[in-house]
């Protein structure tokens, strides 16, 4: 059974230079308890699609298609409703943690606040709920962090604390974009194993995002790789890492491997001008003129015309 | 803590001290001989007036001494709160003022009421509801609002509310309703430019992270608003809350004038035009100092807002 499934999502924005195509058709399903990676080039449209999930969108934005997350078209629901399952049944941290809590109030206040926001406990024992969900999260003596602020705590810290907040109502589905970007090297290992453990421990589904790899393959069974806002491979991470198929994931992974640094050939492309064909074949090595020609479709997980020559 | 306290009364001293000293040289070169002025107050009418008497006055009051020896004589008055006589009616200026300080305070907390009852929530209203039609009406409003003199906004609130309505009191100080007209008419003038700043400092704070954080953990929108944007959005806002204070002293000058409203502000008008220099002198030193004081008072206030100033305080002492 299913706990998210998103199927054809069109995001456009509008903008002054005219009408910005981000998703076209999107496709994903997230299993219940299984956790998933999304990975691609920044400016992919990875973030669209988690802000999508969470009606968090700015106002500019235009969507169609559907959501459905337990049996609930995430997309038609009212305000309130939508509200209601936010932070209680999906959660959402990340990337910069310094920037996304609010520099004018205590830590503890904004993960009390969340503790209260969807009624979980009373006023009097959401303090103490907080503390809780600090010690959970491995922040180091938590009643006297619970009155600081922001700006008195590390990195590494503050995403403990975005943690906390997510954790408030142990949520079906737990959204991570980029969590360990901004982070030092030594803390990102410890912020993966953090949500490794709470996955685990509380058999959360998790759809991270990130454009590490490693991050990917600790984290993750699944992954689906995105290219110009569309999956071109998705499939089981081990299988997928292994023996990548698609020439777009197979750049990629050779851009990270042993022999230091290789970026992709090509530039990441403009979506408000993407090429006739596959949107790849500019940069892809194997392109032949049915590349230039039509565009493939996602079969058995992959989006290419020529998968089984390569 | 102790040298931030003591930056602030240097300062204090400095502005007091440039202003203090230049109205004084500005009256020196103003038309109207002092001397003869309290020869008139206090002898009758021009004509029994001699040239002796005149040069005999000034002699006695210091008068004949260079400006700058004059300028050193009031300030080392000052530090006795010693701030003369009137040369009209020889009050002491300091009771003359703290007589009229009471209407004053009165009428610039109201504007300030007032103030803020407009431009705050119309500003907050027009960024959440950005290019709505609220927002484009508080637009207008805020064009009018900046390109009307107060003069004349004055009379169109007399004109109607007094005249054509006979609701309020025209002008005078017998009540409570004596103060809406003037009180109006200070608040709208210095309400428009507020509103355009509480409103682009509310949507500067709508884009950041974690207002997005704040809505991601399912707040309603009412707190994502009312709590988390608007407390940041304060920031800025109590910095133009506090420079507008000195226009609205400023102003002030103008609508007691225009309401009869028997202000510190008034006071100063009938000053200039009586030449009385020691109470034009008295009511300048008031105003810069309570300039300063409000100055104060916004800095006061960021320790109150923002927790990042209240660290930094803390770490430097
Ligand atoms: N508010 C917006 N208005 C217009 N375009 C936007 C807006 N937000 C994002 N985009 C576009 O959407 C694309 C995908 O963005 P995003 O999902 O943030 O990429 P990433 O994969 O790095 O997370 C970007 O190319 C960006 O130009
Ligand atoms: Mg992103």
């Amino acid at each position: 059974m299913n706990l998210l499934h998103i199927n054809d999502l069109h995001v456009n924005f509008s903008t002054k230079a005219g009408q910005v195509r981000v998703l076209s058709g999107f496709c994903l399903d997230i299993e219940k308890g299984s956790s998933i990676c999304l990975v691609g080039e920044s400016g992919c449209g990875k973030t669209i699609v988690a802000l999508s999930i969470m009606r968090l969108l700015p106002e500019n934005a235009q969507v169609s298609g559907e959501i459905q997350f337990k049996d609930r078209d995430l997309l038609i629901l009212e305000k309130e409703e939508i509200r209601q399952i936010r932070g209680h049944e999906i959660s959402m941290i990340f990337e910069q943690p310094a920037s996304c809590l609010n520099p004018v109030f205590t830590v503890g206040d904004q993960i009390a606040e969340s503790v209260r926001a969807n009624g979980l406990c009373k006023k009097n024992e959401a303090r103490d709920a907080a503390i809780e969900l600090m010690r959970l999260t491995g922040i180091p003596s938590p009643k006297k962090r619970f009155d600081q602020y922001p700006h008195e705590f590390s990195g590494g810290m503050l995403q403990r604390v975005m943690i906390s907040i997510a954790m408030a109502s142990k949520p079906a589905l737990l959204i991570a974009d980029e969590p360990t970007t901004s982070l030092d090297v030594t803390v990102q290992a410890q912020i993966v194993e953090l949500i490794k453990d709470l996955i685990t421990k509380f058999g959360m589904s998790l759809l991270l995002i990130t454009h590490d790899l490693g991050v990917a393959a600790e984290l993750c069974r699944d992954v689906a790789v995105m290219y110009a806002g569309e999956i071109v491979e998705s499939g089981c991470l081990n299988e997928v890492f292994r023996h990548p198929k698609h020439p777009y994931t197979k750049a990629l992974l050779r851009a990270i491997s042993d022999d230091g640094l290789r970026p992709i050939k090509g530039s990441v492309p403009e979506l408000t001008n993407l090429p006739e064909g596959c949107w790849f074949h500019p940069r892809c090595p194997f392109a032949e003129d049915q590349c230039r020609l039509s565009k493939p479709e996602l079969k058995n997980g992959i989006r290419c015309h020529l998968w089984k020559k390569n | 803590m102790w040298r931030y306290l003591f930056g602030r009364l240097l300062l204090l001293i400095i502005v007091v001290i440039g202003v203090t000293a230049l109205t004084f040289l500005m009256m020196y070169y103003t038309p109207g001989d002092p001397a003869a002025i309290i020869a008139i107050a206090r002898y009758g009418g021009p004509e029994s007036l001699s040239s002796d008497l005149i040069s005999w006055i000034r002699h006695q009051e210091g008068l004949d001494a260079p400006i700058y020896i004059q300028y050193a004589k009031w300030l080392h008055h000052i530090f006795y709160l010693d701030m003369g006589r009137s040369l009209i009616t020889d009050e002491p200026v300091f009771d003359k003022i703290f007589s009229r300080f009471p209407a004053t305070l009165q009428l610039a907390l109201a504007s300030m009421l007032i103030y803020l009852l407009i431009a705050i929530p119309i500003g907050i209203l027009s960024a959440v509801k950005q290019n709505s039609l609220i927002d484009y009406l508080s637009d207008i409003g805020v064009l009018v609002g900046v390109s009307m003199p107060s003069f004349w906004l004055a009379l169109i609130l007399i004109l109607f509310f007094s005249i054509y309505l006979g609701w309020l009191p025209v002008c005078g100080s017998q009540g409570l309703s004596y103060l809406i007209l003037p009180a109006t008419t200070l608040g709208i003038g210095i309400a428009a430019t507020t509103t355009r700043i509480v409103r682009s400092s509310m949507l500067d704070v709508l884009g950041q992270n974690y207002i997005r954080t704040a809505r991601a953990k399912g707040l309603k929108e009412a707190i994502v608003i009312g709590k988390h944007a608007l407390k940041n959005a304060m920031i800025p806002i109590v910095t133009i809350a506090g420079l507008q204070f000195a226009s609205l002293l400023e102003g002030a000058v103008v609508v007691e004038t225009i309401f009869a409203w028997p202000g510190v502000g008034r006071l100063l008008v009938d000053s200039i035009n009586q030449r009385d220099f020691p109470m034009i002198q008295g009511c300048v030193l008031f105003i810069a100092i309570i300039f300063v004081l409000a100055n104060l008072l916004v800095d006061c206030s960021y320790v109150y807002l923002d927790p990042r100033v209240r660290y930094n305080r803390r770490h430097q002492v």
